[in-house]
Parts: C-alpha cells; structure tokens; sequence
C-alpha cells in the first residue's frame, strides 16, 4: 500500500535538486571558454522562460501569445529602472521585483479584457497584443524617447547584490541558474498545490471546473498573470546580462523558441519542460551550420510533435525519474476488452469486501434504514424551487416548475427524454439563467449564482455524459473537489506555510477517505490511475467522490446508474442511501432505472414537457395513469 | 417479403477503450418497420452510429442490401440507401427550407424527378409549403421534424434511420408523428426506429429489438413484446 | 476644405483597395474556420507564398525587367499561377499537418498550424533569403494608363486592378456559394458537419475544396499586394494573415459576407487613421480594433451570438 499516493509530494524531486546544484557549481568551471558560458547563462533563461509558459499553456492550457512581450516588458522596465535612459539607478533586488510585477501586471490587466474569450480568440488576442508592443517599442523613441527605439537601451547599472558584484561571466551564470531554481521551486510547489489542481482542472473541463467550485475566471486570470509575472522576471534578468534591450529580443521567433521546449517537453510536465529548454538551447549551438535551417526545424518539430507525441517527446522514457509517465493499469474482462459496465479485473477481490447490507436493499431496505441510519427527511425545505420557466429558441424547455426538496430527503425525478429534468440541474447548478422564478437556498436566492458560487454555497452535482478530469487521476480529481474548501494561497503555497501543509495533508486524507466509500473498487493502485483508463461505472463513482468532496448539503445526481449492469446498479442504489443516512447529504436524483427510484426515494416527482405531471410516494405516483402514458408511451396496451 | 436491406453480424463497437456494443446481431427485411428500444446508455444511438459508419465495428460486419458497408465512409453508406433523421433532427439553421429539402436530395441521379419528389413532400407535409424560404432555425419543433423526415425520404432511401422522433414533441405531435411514420413505412419505405416511446412505437412496428448495457437482450414481433414481462425490466432496468 | 476631402476620398480609395485584399485573406480564415472550427495561423503564409509565386513568374518571363509577353497575359498569369501555387500549399498542409489531428484537441491544431507558419517562413527565408524581393513592373503598364485623375482623386492603374480582381473573385465565390451545389455541400458543413455527412456530402472532399478556395484567394491578395507595392519579403505573411484574420473576426467568424464587409471597414479604418496619426502606428490601429472587437462583441459586427449547449 504504500507505493500509492500515501506520501504527499509538496518539494521537488532530489534528483532535479541535484541537477540545479551541479548546474550552478560545477558547469561553469568545466566549459572551455566565455561563448560556452554564455550559452550556459541563455539556457538558464530559458528554463526560466519555459517553465513559466508551462504555467500558462501547460497546467492551465492557454494559449498565450503575449508571453514574450511580457518578458519584453520586464526587460524594458529593468532597462528603465537601473540605466542612465531615465536617470534611474535603483538596486538590482529592488529592480527585479518590480519587473516581475510590472510585468504580471500588465498580464493581469490583459487577461481583465480578454480571459473570458474561448481558446483561440485569447490567442488572437494576445498575438495582437504581442504586435503591439513590438511596434510601440519600435516607435515609441520620438516625439519623446521611452524605448530608445530599434537601438534600444543599453549599459546598464553593474549589478551588486548586498556585498557581492556581478562582473564576470561565472557570476552571472550563478545568478541566472540560481534564479532559475527559484523559478523551479515556484513551478513545483505550485503543481502540487491547490493552485495547480485548480489550473489543471480548468485545462481538462472548464465547466466541470467551475461546478465544483472553482472560480475559473479568476483562476485562468492568476494563470495569466504568474506567467507574465515569470516571463517579466526572466526578461530582467535577461537584459542585465545582455547588458542591452532591443526590439528584437522579443520577436515573434522567440515565442516560438519557448513554445517549442515546453511542447518537446511535454506540456505540463516541469522536468520534461525543463529538458526541452536545455535541449533547445544547446542543440542549435552544436548543429551551428544548419543554422539557417534551425526556426523551420522548429516549426517541423511542432507539427510532428502534434501529430505523433502531443504530450511530448519526453513523456515515457524510462528510468529518468518523473519524466516516466504513469503506470497504466487498465481493468479488462477475459477478452482483454475494457467493458463500459462491469469491473471483472477487480470484483474478484471486491465483492467479499463489499458490506453485504449495501446489496440488500430492494428486500431490506428498511431494515438497513432503521439499523445504520443517523440522518432522516426532516420536513424543513432545503431548496426552494419557485415558478422556473426557461425557453430554448421556441421550445419551453421548463415550464413554470415549482416545488421543494427537504432537508435530508432523497428525491427522485423522473420523466421520459427531453422532460427537461437535466435542463433544471442544469438551472440550480447555475449554469443557464431561468427567464423567470428562483431557486432559494437556506432562504438565499441563487437563481444568479454562477456555478461555483453555487457549489461553494453546499450544492454539488454530477453529469449526465459524466465530465471528468480525464488526464488526472482518481485522486487528483476527488482534491479538485476540494478547492473550495482550501484557502492555501500563492504564498501560502510557494512558501509552504503551516496553513499550506495542514490543508495538504487534510485535502489528501478527505480525498481517500471519500474513495473508500465505494469498498476497494478506487483505492489502492487505482489513486494515481487516470479516470481516462477507468471502467464506466467506477468513472461514474469517481464523478461522485469529487462532487461529495465540496462537503455539500445537496446533491444532484444526474442518471448515476446510466450504463450500470444490475449488481452495479444495486450497489449505487445502496450507496445513495447510504450517502443520505450515513452522511446527511441531501439528494435529487434524476434516474431512468426504476427499481433504483424505488428504493431510494422518499418522495418522486414526474416531469414531462418541463413541468410536474405527478408527484408523491413512489407507489402513489407508479399507479398514475399519467405518468405511465408519460414515460411508456400513449397507446400503452393497444390490445385492451 | 424477407428480403433483407440491413444486417449487423456480430456486432462489436467500441468508444476508444470502453466497450459498448456486444455481439449485435440484427436483420430488417424491406418493407419493415422496426423499432430499437433500451434504456439511456443501453447503446442504442450507438447502434445508429455504427450503421452510418460514424463509429466502426471492432467485430462482426453490417451489410446493406448483401454489401459489407463496415469500413465505407458515411457519405458512401448514405448515397447506397441509408438515410437518418437525426436526434434532435439536425436541420441546416441558416439554410432555408427548401435549400435543406435541396441538400436531401442533392446526391441524387434522377435530377428531373427531385422537383416532383419535393412537391410530393409538401404533399405529405403541407406545413412546410408555408415555410419554404423561412430558415432552417426559426421553424418550431414540430416543423424542424417533418423538414428532418422529408429531407431524409428525398434522397430515396432503402432504410430510413429514426433516432427519437418524438423527442421535445408535445403530446399532440406525438401522436402525429407516429401517424406519419406509420404512413411512410406502409408507402413502402424501410424503417428501423430508436424510441424511448416504447408502447407507441411497438403499436406501430412490426418487430422489434430491446437493449440493455450494449447487448440485446429481448427480439421479437412488436405485439409479444408490448405484453412480454421482461419488456419494462429490461427498458427501465427494474420492474415496475 | 475641399483639400480635406481629395485627402479623405483618396485615402478611401487607398482603404478600399487594402480593404479588398484583407477580405480576399479574411474568406480564407473564415472558410477554414467555418468547416473545422480552428484559425488557421498558416493562413498568412500562403498570402506570401502568393506574392513569391508572382514574382516568380515575373522573372521568368521578363529579360532585364522587360516582359517577354503580352502584358495583361502576364499579369494573368501571376494571378492564376499564385493563386494557384497556393491553393496547392494549402492542400499539402491540410493533408500533413491539419487532418491527423481532426479529433485531437484544439491547442494542437492550433500549435500545429503555428508550426506549418514558422516552417514555410523560414523555408522561404532560407531559400530566397530576407532580402525584398522588388517587382520591375514599370514595363508593364502602358505610360498613359498609370494613374486615373477621377475630380481631385488619383487611382493608380494597380489600384483599379486589384479592386477589380477583388470583386471579380467575390462575385464569383458567391455565386459559388449561393447557387452551386458544391456551395451549398460548403454551406451545409460549415453549419453541421455531421449532419451533411449524413445527407450523403462527403465532408472531407469539402474541407478539401474549403482550403483549396481559400488558399486560393489568399494567394490571389499576396501576388495583388506584391504588384500595388511592387515588392514581396518573407516575413509579409505575419502580418498580413493577423489583418486577414481581424477582418474576419470583425465580421464574424464563420460568416462569407462578413469576412468581405470586415475586410472592407478595416481597410478603411486603417486608411483613415493613417490621416491622423503616424503611418507607423497603422498596424496599432488595426490590432487594436481586433482586441476591441473581440472583448467587446466576440460574436463579430455580423455574427450571431450562440448558447453553448451542455
């Protein structure tokens, strides 16, 4: 068991600490001349670089074309702030933070205007943007001179740091890879943060991401701006040892350059990233006289790698620690296929675990209400669903729906295709807008919440077509759900504070113990399995414990026995119970599976044509002439 | 009377790993009207899919009209004879009725006859006579229903595919619907249906096959399957 | 007064004529976009690789700047080799670095379009090198038909030129589009690709045909930008291509007409701003009407906004 998961990874690996000390203190002294250093120096600006458009493009998955002119930015505001340009001479540690955040500022003031755009217009955006700047640093030298124009800015302040001066080439070499392990430890703890969990999360499904809590608006815009911030950082220390600032530092070729590493590396992956700048740095230094040929190589590389290894050219080489990628252990039946339904590999070991109580319930079910039962249906609204109406184009999609789910009640709605039932969750979970009416929570009106202000507020849901992270694991998925309940911030997290460490380690405890509520089927090796490799049921359970790890008071469960074979579906039925009795969640389901319906609900409400056709026990409402015309069909017996 | 257009031999499918068809076997006869039935999930659409070449067969082999189509493109099966009214009928929305009419027919040889054919649709679907050039998303549901069937007939089809014909109707449209199928397939055209409208679309077929997680787990003539006791377990994945 | 509006009126003539080339590159983004809902970043290079094919063609058939042909059979020429040389670029590139990735997700088409961009740049850079190519069009034009004197306004010969070929090319795309039924097969992807499927249109030919028009009528703006300007580098794509695309978006992406009317209003707008502010600051200009637009109406002046079904 301990091989999976039980330790939390908070610091970087030590193999890649080594890597950086070898880099700062043997490197230097073992290259034959100053071009080598150099070269050395460059290539530690860009794993600065690449590293902090990982952020952006790989956690997040934005695709940022202004991330050059942000390094641009922070080389142009060092140039400013510590040359006779303006006159201005303040100290390097003073210099270099403000260049960072000027730099992140001016990304978050972009991604103000424009985050909310869908992926390729943010690319246009920021490609503009990039032009933009390019050509006022170009212009901007008359009628007064800001940029120096193409000549740029050059001669710069000698750099001290405290006692230390920065001359020789050793020196800055020392400086930019320290600053590069900086970049490092900030990237790595971030990853493993909440911070991360969210980008990464956002990057795989954005709607999902905000359903469970996670402001996706917000977050892209600080994904945004730390890698402007980054890149700002990076172009600071950039042009002090340039020693100048043009223009064309900060081309379009650049940007290419550094999107290069990142995708050869893998996007997302650091120390793939990390390889990819190394690589690329060197590379062209030893193909010099293919020179003239290296940015089409490039271009070629970013195609092929598209094509043929999309998560880059070092996701699976073996042996390199944390370049490998996961060990994949897909469940299969004897055929070898995988099997929507069923958990062959697993139920061997399984099924004697499974508490036998859990598959009793359409016999037993009262029995197992009475014995383990802390929670009942108290008759105190929960959520008050008042006059909702919602028109598609012509079609009414909901129509004047109006009723109550109790506290701690699990309530069933029911009704043929197209009723309009997903349509609702839909509404509550605050992803379409009601034209009319209200949906009151604890006597708050959350018809204009947004889905995570609703998810935050204590109701979680889960999807019809199942919306998983796919790329992440199991448990990776389960502590997303836990986003909104951490507060860990950006210096809580790259500082790894106290607070940051406690809700680690308690994201990490909540995480499985939600997993152990499905018996043994997600425990385990299954932890760092990706949902993507999962069978359908068990990507159906994992939907749930993510959803059941925003704490809710409310539930909504959308067909979660869809796809399921009868012992699967007894089991679900068993375990929404027992989510009710057990943990007090309060529970609409939406479900086509009769028998399941009937034995979880204290009460089932019909719809049909967006409205309520019957509602009641479910005994009263399966003998309604109406519903069984609803949901079988007119018609129903031609023969009597 | 049993000459069959449409067979699946041992059907398996797949959704990149996951499997969701199991060993599918089904024959329609010209002339028939067959329905498909299951519940959500059950792997129904996905039966459709693999017809139209949309998803391929891991196993086994669909045949139209004796020709092995599995490894054909969708626009090849369609020109050979199948047609679809697609789930939430599809319609062209910034195309008028009669371009979407048009497209139907588009692939067809006997160019002359198209005009006719169209008018003949007006025939069987007056409404849409009154719509000719409003575009495709203005019309109501029930209007972008009978465009989807009439688009679908115009191009001749040996088989018509239904996917939820009566999805988002109302209840009068509804029963409207299941008229004008019932009509088209006594005209002589082939029909294989997927309801969720189970008792309706079983008074109106002449067999039918019942679903469940990919497999079929009921076949039989419509009339024993309305009153057959598995029906409603298998369909709602319980007893009543 | 009046000379203000002989500046204005020239300067519209001058927006127009760019205004036609940026919906010629605008169609072909739209195109694209309409049937496989990605931007196409390569698209700018088959502007350049237009004007190159044109400038080719000129050299091959002209003995120290003197053509050795008819002069309105050359200048078809160039036009139709370009648009030519591009459409069949554009093929190649649809077929290596787009169709692979039809199902993978939308970041890789676009970093793979931006691959094919930076490759054919720098394959030109290499090939023919950074220096401006000049077009020795002087023997070309007959000396009376240079420019036109319409009131106080002068038109060039190529500017009369370009604008005719421009409408020509949009007159007949739209006929294409409108009355044809490989128009209507266009039409039907680009709103449904799934359902034209199902109506028998074979999608992939159309997709096809889709970049070979709008490779086509991007190289047809590069060779008629190369022979107003009389020259053509490597690097023009870039930029071009960004115009090409701002006219689209201010259109609505997606939309035909209104890539053309997009393209038109930008070129104007630039025209006009060059009258009051630096002609350096052109380009600020036009980038900054494409963020505007996008924040402000991402829809476009012409599109319609949709509701994203879950």
């Amino acid at each position: 068991m301990t091989r999976f998961s039980q330790q939390l990874k908070i610091g970087p690996n030590a193999g890649m600490v080594v890597f950086f000390a070898l880099a700062l203190a043997l490197i230097p002294s073992i290259l034959p001349n100053n071009y080598w250093q150099s070269i050395f120096s460059i290539t530690g600006v860009y794993v600065m670089l690449a590293l902090g458009l990982n952020m952006v493009a790989g956690f997040t998955g934005l695709l940022d074309l202004a991330y050059i002119a942000f390094f641009g930015i922070g080389g142009y505001t060092f140039a400013f702030l510590s040359s006779d340009h303006f006159g201005l001479h303040l100290p390097f540690l003073l210099a270099l933070p403000i260049c960072a955040l000027t730099a992140g500022a001016s990304g978050f003031l972009l991604g103000l205007t424009s985050i909310r755009l869908r992926g390729d217009y943010l690319a246009i955006v920021t490609l503009a943007f990039s032009q933009i700047f390019k050509l006022l640093l170009l212009n901007l030298d008359a009628p007064v001179n800001i940029t120096g124009g193409v000549n740029g800015i050059y001669g710069f302040d000698m750099i001290r740091i405290f006692f230390i001066r920065i001359i020789s080439p050793e020196n800055y070499s020392t400086l930019i890879w320290t600053c590069a392990l900086l970049v490092f430890v900030v990237a790595f703890r971030l990853k493993a943060s909440r911070i991360g969990r969210g980008w990464n999360a956002i990057r795989e499904d954005e709607l999902a991401a905000n359903t469970i809590g996670i402001n996706t608006t917000r977050m892209k815009l600080y994904s945004f701006a730390t890698g402007a911030m980054i890149a700002g950082f990076a172009g600071a220390v950039f042009v002090s040892f340039q020693d100048s600032v043009f223009p064309n530092n900060f081309d379009f070729q650049q940007l290419v350059i550094v999107y290069c590493m990142v995708i050869i590396g893998g996007l997302g992956n650091i120390y793939g990233v990390i390889a990819g700048a190394v690589v690329l740095s060197i590379l062209p230094e030893v193909l010099r006289e293919y020179g003239g040929l290296r940015m089409m190589i490039y271009g070629g590389v970013l195609v092929a790698v598209m094509i043929v290894r999309p998560r880059g050219l070092f996701s699976s080489i073996p042996g390199l620690p944390g370049l490998t990628g996961r060990v994949k252990r897909p469940d299969k039946d004897e055929t070898g296929k995988l099997r929507a339904s069923t958990d062959l590999y697993y139920s061997r070991e399984t099924k004697s675990d499974i508490d036998l109580d859990k598959c009793r319930t359409d016999s037993g079910s009262n029995s197992m209400a009475g014995a383990g039962a802390k929670f009942v249906r108290q008759n105190t609204p929960l959520l008050k669903i008042k006059n909702l109406v919602l028109n598609f184009g012509g079609l009414r999609a909901i129509d004047d729906l109006d009723f109550n789910l109790h506290t701690n009640e699990i309530l069933s709605i029911i009704g043929p295709n197209g009723a309009g039932k997903s349509t609702l969750f839909n509404i509550i979970s605050g992803i379409y807008k009601s034209d009319h009416g209200q949906v009151i929570y604890k006597d708050m009106d959350i018809s204009s919440h947004t889905p995570h202000m609703v998810a935050k507020a204590g109701i979680a849901r889960t999807f019809q077509n199942l919306r998983l992270f796919n790329d992440l694991s199991v448990i990776d998925n389960v502590k997303a759900g836990r986003f909104c309940r951490t507060r860990a911030f950006f210096l809580s997290a790259v500082l790894n504070t106290g607070l940051n460490k406690r809700e680690e380690r308690h994201t990490h405890e909540r995480a499985k113990e939600i997993l152990s509520m499905f018996g043994k089927r997600l425990t385990g090796y299954r932890y760092d399995q990706q949902v993507s490799q999962l069978s359908y049921a068990n990507r159906r359970r994992v939907e749930i414990a993510r959803a059941m790890a925003t704490d809710p008071r409310v539930l909504l469960l959308d067909e979660p026995s869809a796809g399921m074979n009868p012992q699967e579906t007894r089991e679900m039925t068993a375990f929404i119970k027992e989510l009710r009795d057990r943990f007090g969640v309060t529970i609409l389901v939406i479900e086509h599976k009769l028998n399941l319906v009937k034995a979880v609900s204290d009460r089932v409400i019909v719809m049909d044509y967006g409205r309520i056709i019957a509602q009641g026990s479910y005994e009263d409402v399966a003998k309604d002439p109406g519903v069984i015309e609803a949901y079988l069909g007119k018609k129903g017996n031609r023969g009597d | 009377m049993t000459e069959p257009i449409l067979e699946l031999k041992g059907v398996n499918a797949c959704y990149g790993k996951i499997q969701v068809l199991y060993n599918i076997n089904m024959v329609i006869n010209r002339g028939e009207l067959i329905c498909l039935l299951g519940g959500n999930a059950s792997g129904k659409s996905t039966t459709l899919k693999t017809i139209l070449g949309i998803v391929r067969p891991t196993a086994g082999a669909v045949f139209l009209n004796g020709d092995t189509i599995s490894k054909k493109p969708t626009n090849y099966i369609v020109r050979n004879g199948v047609s679809i009214v697609p789930e939430n009928r599809r319609i062209f929305p910034r195309m008028t009725v009669l371009e979407n009419l048009e497209i139907g027919a588009m692939h067809r040889q006997d160019r002359g006859q198209v005009n006719q054919d169209i008018e003949s649709m007006f025939e069987l679907f007056p409404r849409l006579k009154t719509r000719i050039s409003r575009q495709g998303m203005v019309l109501s549901g029930g209007e972008q229903q009978m465009l989807a069937m009439a688009r679908a007939l115009l191009s001749n089809p040996d088989i018509l595919l239904m996917d939820e014909p009566s999805m988002g109707l109302s209840p009068a449209l509804v029963d409207q619907q299941f008229e004008i199928i019932e009509n088209i397939n006594k005209k002589g055209t082939t029909i294989l249906m997927v309801e969720q409208n189970a008792n309706m679309a079983l008074s109106i077929a002449d067999r039918g096959y019942v679903l469940q997680t990919g497999e079929i787990v009921l076949a039989d003539d419509a009339d024993k399957l309305l009153n057959h006791s598995g029906m409603q377990q298998a369909y709602l994945g319980g007893e009543l | 007064m009046e000379d203000i509006f002989a500046q204005l009126s020239q300067q519209v003539i001058n927006g127009i004529t760019l205004g036609g080339v940026y919906a010629l590159i605008a169609i072909g983004y739209t195109m694209v976009y309409g049937v496989l809902s990605m931007l196409n970043f390569a698209h700018g290079e088959l502007y350049m690789i237009g004007g190159f094919t044109g400038w080719w063609v000129l050299q091959l058939f002209s003995v120290n700047h003197v053509p050795v042909m008819n002069a309105a059979l050359l200048i078809s020429l160039m036009i139709i080799l370009s648009m030519g040389m591009s459409a069949l670029l554009g093929l190649v590139i649809e077929r290596v670095a787009y169709r692979p990735l039809r199902n993978a997700p939308r970041m890789n088409l676009l970093l793979s379009s931006l691959g094919v961009s930076i490759f054919i740049q720098n394959f030109i850079l290499y090939f023919q090198g950074a220096k401006v190519k000049v077009f020795h069009i002087s023997h070309l034009i007959p000396e009376g038909m240079r420019l036109f004197h319409v009131g106080g306004v002068v038109v060039s010969f190529m500017r009369v030129l370009v604008i005719s070929v421009c409408l020509v090319l949009m007159a007949g795309l739209t006929l294409v589009i409108k009355r044809t039924n490989i128009g209507k097969s266009i039409r039907a992807t680009a709103q449904d690709i799934e359902a034209a499927a199902f109506m028998g249109i074979d999608t992939d030919k159309i997709i096809v045909i889709v970049f070979l028009i709008g490779s086509a009528l991007g190289g047809a703006a590069g060779v008629l930008v190369s022979l107003l300007f009389t020259q053509v580098d490597y690097y023009v794509g870039f930029q071009a291509g960004l115009k090409g695309f701002t006219a689209a978006v201010l259109g609505g992406i997606g939309s035909i007409p209104g890539a053309m009317a997009g393209g038109l209003l930008l070129g104007v707008c630039e025209a006009l701003a060059v009258t009051f502010f630096p002609s350096a600051y052109k380009d600020v200009v036009a980038f900054t009407i494409l963020i505007a637009v996008l924040v402000l109406r991402p829809q476009g002046l012409l599109g319609e906004k949709s509701r994203d079904k879950v």
